[in-house]
C-alpha cells in the first residue's frame, strides 16, 4: 500500500531540490562599498584577534576578494576563499589568491578540510544564502579547531534595506534566531551585533538617510548615544561625499527601436516604403493645415508639395518636395554661392554644400547629414550621367521606380536614430532574409495599403485628371454631401485624435 | 443693395445650416449602427491583444493571473507554470501596458473573480519621471480601455484620470472607442491570423544575435527626473484591491538581457510598498542564469519560449514556496 504521506514528502522534496537547482548563482563583482565594509570589518574585529599569520583561514562565499586581499596585504601565507560564482573565481584568480569551488555548506574531506583543520572563517554576508544554516552551522563547527574562530555578518531583517526581499536570501536571521541557531551548533558568541556598525553600513548604502530611519535600523534604545557618536566623528559628514561616490556609475541601456535585427528584408523593405509615405503624408499633411487655416483668413500660401513621389528623377523630386525650403536654400545659399555659373565643378560644389546644409537643418545629428549627403551624391550622378551618356534614356517607369528607391534608401538614415541602426537595416535589406511579410498587427499594413492606393489615387486625378474625380468639389450636391459624410466616418473610425503626432512638428 | 445681399446671405447660411444639421443628424445614426456593429464585433475576438483583456474583465476564472507589459506576455508560460503550481493560470500581460492599465484592468476583474494570486510584471524604470514617451505611453494604455468602458463602466473613472476628454469623446461618439480597430477585430474575430497566444502567453522564437548586437541602444531613465508618484500611487491602489479581495499579490521584475541594476531609491520604493502589503518581492532583472545569455532572449527586453520555460519554473518554485507558507 502506499503511504500517501511519504510520497508528498518525496514530492515535496523532489521539488525543493529542482528548486535548489536553479537557485542563483551569480557574480558579487566589484563592488568600492563592500571593499570600504570589509577593510573596516578587518581592522575593527579581525586584527584584535592577533591570528597567526600561518593559520589556516577560510573566507567563505568570498565574492571579488576583498577579505582576501587584506589578508594577504597582512602577510598570511594561508587563506582561500570559497564561491561558486565564475566570475568571482576569476578576480580572484587575477589577484593571485587561492579559490575552491565549493558549495557553501559542503568542504570536502579529500581536499584536506577534515575535523578541527581550520584555524579561523570568515563569513561575511554569506550564510542568509545557505538554504541549510544550520548544515552549514554544523560543517564549520566540524572543522574549526578547538578555539578556532569565525566572524559571521548577515544582514538585518526588518530594516529599510529591506534583505528579505532579496531573491539570493534563502534564510533571514533574527537576532535571537541566529543567536539560537548558533548555540545549537555548538558555537560560543563573542560579537553579535555592533550599532556602531550597523549604523555606519547604512550610512554607507544609503547616504541619504534621515536620523529616523537610522533610528529604525539599529536598536532604538541605542540610537542616540551611537548617532552623537557618528556625528562626532564627522561620519554623516561624508553624506554628501558619499552620495557622490556610490551613485551608479553604469551605463544602463535598452533598446527603442525593437527588432529590427530580427526583421528580415521583406518586412524592412515594407518598412522603408511604408516610412516614405508616412513622412510625405505627415509633413505634406502638416502643410496642408497651415494652407487651409491661412485660407480662412483670406492668405493664400504657396503649397509645399507637388506629389513629389510622381518624379522621375532626384532634381525633380527636389523641386516638388519641401518647396518652401528649397526655394530658401536656392536663393540664400546656392545662388549666393555662385549657383552653377562658375564650371560644373563649383556648380557640384555647391550642390553638395546645399544637401549638407539641408540634412544639418533637420537636426545635428549624422544620420540627418547622411541623408542630405545622399541626396547630394544622387543629383551628381544624374548630372555626371547624363552628361556622360546623354544618348541613354531609361523609361519612364523604370526612372519612376529607381528614383523612388534611391529617396526610400535615404529616408532609412533619415528615420534611423544612429548610423549603426541605419547600417543594420540596409544590411538586412540588402541580404534579402526570408520571413513574414509583416511583423506585428497585419491590419495596420492593410490600412496602409489602402491608403497608399488612396493617396495615389487623389494624387494622380489631381495631376493628370485636372480633379475630374474629386466628389468633394463636386457640382452635384448629393455627391458633394455624401463625400463629406464618408470623409467623416472614415475620420472617425481610423482618425487620429490625440495630437502630437507629426514627425516633422520637430523640425 | 446692401440689404438685399445681406437676405440673400442669411437665407443661404439658413440653408447651410440646415444641410450641417441634417449631415449631422445623419452622421449621428450613422455613428450609432456603425459602432453598434463594431462593438458585436470587438467582442466576437478569439485571439489578439484585446481578447486578452476580453478575457481578463469577463471570462477567465484562472487561480493565478499574470498582469503587466510585453513581458508579462512573453515571459510566464502559464501552461508551464499550471504544471508546476497545480492551480489554473492565465496570462494577462498585454504589449504596452503599464500600471495604468494594470490597476483599471484588476479593479473591474476583482468584481467578479477573485484569483488566488496576481503577479505583476513590472519594470522598474517605467516608475520614473522620464520614461520615455510618459505621456503617449499613458494616452495608449487609455485607448486599449476604451473599448470596454461601455460594458464596464467602471473603466471611465480610470480613463477620465488621465483624459476627461476621452471619457466625453466615447460618450458622445459610439465609433470613437473602436477607432483604427476595425481591421484588427475583423482579423482576430473571423480569422486565424495572428500571433499565437496559449493562455495568454505569448511565445516568441528567435535569439539574440550578438554577432550584430553588442551593445544596449539607447539609455534608460535614471532616477535624477525623479520617481513617478502617481504609478506607485496605483501601484498601492492595485496591491490594495488585492488585499481587500483576498489576492496575494506578487511583484516581480523579470529578467532583462543587459544586467540592470537598479537604482537604490526606486527598489527602495517597491521593497517598502511590497513590505506594508506583505507582497512578495522577487527580482531576477540581474540574474545571472538569463543576463548576457543571448539564447534566451529574443530582444534585450523578451525572453524566447527558451528563457521564458526557465523562468517560469524559477518563478514557479517561489509561488509554490510562498503558497505552501499560505495553506
Amino acid at each position: 500500500m502506499i503511504d500517501i504521506n511519504t510520497t508528498l514528502d518525496l514530492v515535496k522534496l523532489k521539488f525543493y531540490n529542482e528548486w535548489l537547482y536553479t537557485a542563483h548563482i551569480y557574480d558579487e563583482g566589484l563592488s568600492e562599498m563592500h571593499g570600504v565594509l570589509t577593510t573596516q570589518v578587518v581592522k575593527t574585529y579581525i586584527d584584535p584577534l592577533n591570528i597567526p599569520k600561518n593559520a589556516k583561514i577560510l573566507d567563505l562565499g568570498c565574492g571579488p576578494g576583498y577579505f582576501l586581499d587584506e589578508m594577504k596585504s597582512r602577510e598570511y601565507t594561508d587563506v582561500t576563499g570559497v564561491t561558486l560564482s565564475p566570475g568571482d573565481i576569476k578576480l580572484c584568480e587575477d589577484k593571485g589568491h587561492i579559490i575552491k569551488k565549493y558549495d557553501l555548506s559542503f568542504l570536502p574531506q579529500k581536499d584536506g578540510y577534515y575535523d578541527e583543520s581550520v584555524d579561523f572563517i570568515f563569513l561575511r554576508h554569506a550564510l542568509e544564502h545557505s538554504p541549510y544554516p544550520i548544515f552549514s552551522l554544523m560543517e564549520y563547527n566540524r572543522i574549526l579547531k578547538q578555539h578556532g574562530k569565525i566572524y559571521i555578518e548577515v544582514p538585518a531583517p526588518n530594516c529599510v534595506r529591506k534583505h528579505e526581499f532579496n531573491l539570493n536570501h534563502y534564510s533571514i536571521f533574527g537576532e535571537q534566531q541566529l543567536a539560537a541557531l548558533l548555540n545549537r551548533t555548538g558555537f560560543d558568541i563573542n560579537i553579535f551585533k555592533d550599532d556602531e556598525y550597523l549604523v555606519y553600513e547604512a550610512l554607507q548604502q544609503q547616504s541619504s538617510l534621515k536620523v529616523e530611519e537610522i533610528n529604525a535600523i539599529i536598536d532604538r534604545k541605542n540610537s542616540f548615544p551611537v548617532l552623537k557618536r557618528l556625528l562626532d566623528q564627522k561620519v554623516i559628514a561624508l553624506e554628501q561625499e558619499l552620495l557622490e561616490k556610490y551613485k551608479p556609475k553604469l551605463i544602463r541601456c535598452v533598446r527603442l527601436h525593437p527588432n529590427y535585427q530580427h526583421e528580415n528584408g521583406v518586412t524592412l523593405i515594407i518598412g522603408a516604403i511604408a516610412f516614405s509615405f508616412q513622412i510625405y503624408g505627415d509633413f505634406s499633411g502638416y502643410s496642408d493645415i497651415a494652407l487651409g487655416t491661412a485660407k480662412l483668413f483670406g492668405f493664400e500660401l504657396l503649397s509645399n508639395f507637388k506629389f513629389p513621389y510622381f518624379s522621375r528623377d532626384v532634381a525633380e523630386f527636389w523641386r516638388r518636395w519641401h518647396i518652401s525650403l528649397s526655394s530658401w536654400f536656392r536663393d540664400y545659399l546656392y545662388i549666393p554661392l555662385g549657383g552653377s555659373k562658375n564650371g560644373k565643378y563649383k556648380a557640384i560644389r555647391n550642390t553638395f554644400i546645399i544637401f549638407i546644409v539641408s540634412g544639418f537643418w533637420h537636426g545635428a545629428n549624422w544620420t540627418f547629414i547622411i541623408w542630405g549627403a545622399l541626396h547630394g551624391f544622387y543629383l551628381i550622378m544624374e548630372i555626371v550621367f547624363d552628361r556622360l551618356v546623354p544618348s541613354i534614356k531609361l523609361p519612364r517607369s523604370i526612372r519612376w521606380i529607381l528614383n523612388f528607391v534611391l529617396v526610400a534608401i535615404a529616408w532609412v538614415f533619415f528615420r534611423a536614430s544612429n548610423f549603426q541602426t541605419a547600417k543594420q537595416i540596409l544590411k538586412n535589406i540588402y541580404t534579402f532574409k526570408p520571413g513574414p511579410l509583416y511583423i506585428g498587427n497585419a491590419s495596420y499594413l492593410v490600412y496602409s495599403f489602402f491608403a497608399i492606393l488612396f493617396l495615389f489615387a487623389a494624387e494622380y486625378n489631381a495631376e493628370k485628371l485636372n480633379n475630374r474625380y474629386a466628389w468633394l468639389y463636386s457640382e452635384r450636391k448629393v455627391l458633394r454631401w455624401s463625400a463629406y459624410l464618408l470623409l467623416i466616418l472614415t475620420l472617425l473610425s481610423i482618425g487620429v485624435f490625440n495630437g502630437g503626432q507629426f514627425i516633422y512638428f520637430q523640425f | 443693395m446692401v440689404v438685399s445681399l445681406f437676405i440673400f446671405n442669411f437665407s443661404r447660411m439658413i440653408k447651410l445650416f440646415k444641410h450641417i444639421l441634417l449631415l449631422l443628424i445623419i452622421t449621428v445614426v450613422a455613428d450609432r449602427l456603425i459602432g453598434t456593429l463594431q462593438e458585436y464585433i470587438f467582442y466576437q475576438q478569439h485571439h489578439g491583444d484585446d481578447y486578452i483583456t476580453i478575457q481578463v474583465l469577463d471570462s477567465t476564472k484562472a487561480a493565478v493571473i499574470i498582469v503587466g507589459s510585453s513581458r508579462a506576455s512573453h515571459h510566464y508560460i502559464s501552461d508551464s507554470l499550471e504544471h508546476y503550481l497545480g492551480l489554473s493560470v492565465f496570462n494577462g500581460g498585454r504589449d504596452n501596458m503599464g500600471i495604468h492599465y494594470t490597476k483599471a484592468t484588476i479593479n473591474e476583474m476583482l468584481k467578479r473573480h477573485k484569483p488566488k494570486f496576481i503577479i505583476f510584471d513590472v519594470i522598474p524604470y517605467a516608475f520614473l519621471n522620464n520614461n520615455q514617451n510618459a505621456s503617449n505611453y499613458l494616452d495608449v494604455q487609455t485607448s486599449v480601455l476604451l473599448p470596454f468602458a461601455n460594458k464596464h463602466r467602471g473603466l471611465y473613472d480610470d480613463i477620465g484620470a488621465i483624459s476627461q476628454a476621452e471619457v466625453w469623446k466615447s460618450k458622445l461618439i459610439k465609433m470613437y472607442a473602436y477607432n483604427s480597430l476595425i481591421g484588427s477585430t475583423i482579423q482576430n474575430s473571423y480569422t486565424h491570423i495572428g500571433h499565437q497566444q496559449f493562455n495568454g502567453y505569448e511565445p516568441l522564437s528567435g535569439k539574440i544575435d550578438t554577432a550584430n548586437y553588442h551593445q544596449p541602444l539607447f539609455t534608460i531613465p535614471t532616477i535624477k527626473e525623479g520617481i513617478d508618484s502617481h504609478a506607485f500611487t496605483l501601484l498601492e491602489e492595485s496591491l490594495q484591491l488585492c488585499k481587500d479581495n483576498g489576492v496575494i499579490p506578487v511583484i516581480c521584475f523579470s529578467p532583462f538581457y543587459y544586467p540592470y541594476h537598479h537604482e537604490k531609491e526606486i527598489i527602495q520604493r517597491f521593497q517598502v510598498i511590497a513590505s506594508s502589503f506583505h507582497c512578495q518581492l522577487l527580482d531576477y532583472s540581474s540574474d545571472p542564469t538569463f543576463t548576457n545569455n543571448a539564447t534566451l532572449f529574443y530582444d534585450e527586453l523578451h525572453l524566447n519560449k527558451d528563457g521564458a520555460a526557465i523562468f517560469s519554473k524559477k518563478i514557479a518554485g517561489h509561488i509554490s514556496m510562498s503558497h505552501a507558507r499560505t495553506n
